[in-house]
């Protein structure tokens, strides 16, 4: 390419992306020259705000809403160091609730308690600890629409006898339990109150003082774990039923009554 | 063989039986309970006593 062809390859770039048009003298190509540069600025920029306006936004919209989620779980959950959850979602709003990090309290007192609009709750990162709960005292107690607890509430040697009582009170919508490993000094007083969708429950350990379900339908295969781990060690405490729930399961009342034969230390009463 | 007899009781209609902290209408006692430590209430009784149990909760 000759000096002429490059000089007119310039003042075409000048024409097509500056501000002058037609002929123009060396020194009005010095002038102008820069707003190539402008225009190619401004053409970026309108470029790049396309792509935020396109493109772009979902991208955007998706990181921001998950760093403001970390930044709310890190402060609740001290960047998972947090272990006391006594109160920890006591009162809340949400639908739903999904920490971040694991919970490994040894203890969840009151723990999602009056969470009036709450129905699920990611189970999944509550780890029961080594040694179980000491206390799950009114842990879920509240008219909430929760259906189901799908870990393993063990109750520790140390649990006091506070430790089952209001434990699902009002849980008008509750389905399941996974499982409660009990031990002997748990008390349950009110612990199943208006339970009254609850059909599965496991029990596990061993039941020594008064326990109620009789506002619970529960299926057969709960009522005789429920039966199966009444302490052999103790006298005349009453583990309460439901009695269509009892009957439906087992038929007749002679029927119950033969199952029942096993725990003779214990009252058995349906309502 | 080893014969165990375990009382049953069985409240009459409209009534619910209690010990003073537990209700039903059908009652299983533990070998060698005492069924005098049971009576009858009539339902409404019932439920006043369970609305102040539940009272309790709140």
């Amino acid at each position: 390419m000759s000096v002429n062809e490059k000089m007119t390859a310039i003042a075409d770039a000048i024409r097509e992306y500056g501000d002058i048009d037609g002929d123009m003298s060396l020194d009005e190509m010095a002038t102008h020259i820069p707003a190539v540069y402008e225009h190619g600025y401004g053409d970026g920029q309108m470029e790049g705000i396309s792509q935020g306006e396109k493109s772009g936004y979902a991208t955007g919209y998706a990181r921001g809403k998950q760093d403001e989620n970390d930044r709310f779980w890190d402060d609740i959950q001290s960047y998972g160091n947090r272990t006391n959850y006594n109160d920890a979602f006591k009162g809340w709003g949400a639908a739903s609730i999904s920490p971040k990090y694991t919970i490994t309290a040894n203890q969840l007192y009151q723990f999602i308690h009056g969470c009036a609009n709450l129905v699920t709750f990611d189970w999944s990162k509550v780890i029961p600890p080594a040694n179980g709960y000491v206390s799950c005292y009114s842990m879920a107690n509240g008219d909430s629409k929760l259906v189901s607890v799908d870990t393993d509430l063990i109750f520790s040697t140390q649990a006091g006898a506070t430790a089952g009582q209001f434990m699902f009170a009002n849980c008008k919508s509750l389905v399941r339990v996974q499982k409660i490993y009990s031990t002997a000094k748990v008390q349950y007083t009110n612990a199943f109150q208006n339970c009254e969708s609850l059909v599965d429950i496991e029990f596990d350990g061993v039941i020594a003082n008064d326990i109620d379900t009789h506002w619970s339908p529960l299926s057969k295969v709960s009522i005789e774990s429920k039966v199966s781990h009444l302490s052999d060690d103790v006298s005349g405490k009453t583990a309460t039923f439901n009695k269509a729930a009892v009957l439906a399961a087992f038929g007749t009342e002679e029927a119950w009554l033969a199952y029942v034969a096993s725990k003779p230390n214990w009252n058995f009463v349906l309502i | 063989m080893k014969t165990v007899t375990r009382t049953v009781l069985v409240a009459d209609e409209g009534m619910i039986l209690t010990d003073g902290n537990h209700y039903g209408t059908d009652v299983i006692l533990k070998v060698g309970g005492n069924a005098e430590e049971w009576r009858e209430i009539t339902k409404e009784e019932y439920e006043l006593a369970i609305a102040e149990s539940e009272a309790e909760v709140v």
